[in-house]
């Protein structure tokens, strides 16, 4: 019988995920079919969907799923680039997956094609997506940082900026 | 109503301790602390040279935001920032969630004086003034 994990392997190369999960590689083109050969190899309880903003160029979505008797999960990973923020929805694999991909649209901006409902979840989505990083909180941008007070206030001092907060002075604001 | 002595109630202020060095400021990652002040040149003490030295004027917690993490109290190299097993009175004006330096002050009476002693030594604010 074949493990999810071997089901998977045969659509891009094996790691192990930073959690010590077995994890799977795969392209955006093929993974639709990774999660089709997943379910059908006895995948049949999704644990989650999730997504990161890359430090690097573009975002990682992966998915967890596991048999629903025993153990032997296994995680498919992708990476969407930045450009073209856009994946195959899984929605009709596992049902449950879509409300995931509702949540990521909402705070990543990546769009789900296919996709049997892709409605607001949590956001109305107006503005850039919360969770990029190069978003910044309006509450960040509406307030002074009170660090930049400096009792000598020299003339000369290195301008100070908060920390975590990208500089206003370049950064493209929020409409 | 009493709290065990280390309740994170309120922050309490030595205002005399404290040289205005932002550090608390610059750290709090909710921008709730705001403070004013100025220098003051203080006279040459026989055989020395003038110092200048920060004069706190004004510090502000901002209640509505602050999220009772600590970091303030532990980065102080003053001991200057205590927590206070005080109740955090509710108000319904906006403007009364963002205490002074006296208000902050007259929460140091209830800070366990063991708590003070122990961050004091840790300082060597003792020597330096």
């Amino acid at each position: 019988m074949t493990t999810l994990v071997q089901a998977a392997a045969t659509f891009g190369p094996e790691a192990t995920d930073i959690t010590g999960v077995a994890a799977v590689d795969v392209s955006i083109s093929q993974w639709h079919n990774a999660a089709l050969a997943v379910a059908a190899a006895g995948g049949s309880y999704l644990d989650f969907v999730a997504a990161a903003d890359l430090p690097t160029d573009g975002f990682q979505v992966v998915v967890h799923v596991m048999p629903a008797i025993g153990v032997g999960g296994v995680l498919l990973r992708t990476t969407v680039s930045a450009g073209q923020p856009e994946l195959t929805s899984i929605g009709e694999v596992w049902a449950g997956a879509t409300w995931h991909e509702r949540e990521i649209t909402d705070l990543f901006g990546i769009t789900f094609l296919n996709s049997a409902d892709d409605r607001p979840l949590l956001t109305a989505r107006v503005g850039p997506a919360p969770l990029l990083k190069s978003s910044t909180l309006q509450a960040r941008l509406s307030q002074s940082w009170p660090g930049g007070f400096d009792p000598a206030d020299k003339a000369d001092a290195k301008r100070r900026l908060p920390p975590g907060v990208p500089d206003v002075a370049t950064q493209e604001l929020a409409p | 109503m009493t709290h065990p002595p280390r309740t994170r109630g309120v922050l309490a202020l030595i205002a005399e301790r404290c040289t205005s060095c932002m550090i608390c400021v610059r750290e709090c990652p909710d921008w709730s602390i705001s403070l004013t002040a100025h220098q003051e040149v203080m006279p040459a003490p026989s055989g020395g040279r003038a110092r200048t030295v920060n004069v706190l004027d004004d510090f502000t917690i901002d209640w509505g935001t602050c999220m009772a993490c600590g970091i303030c109290v532990d980065v102080c190299p003053h001991a200057a920032l205590f927590w206070a097993p005080a109740e955090l009175p509710a108000t319904t004006d906006a403007s009364a969630v963002r205490h002074g330096t006296e208000t902050l002050g007259s929460y140091v009476a209830a800070v366990d004086p063991d708590v003070i002693a122990a961050a004091t030594a840790r300082t060597r604010h003792d020597a330096r003034r």
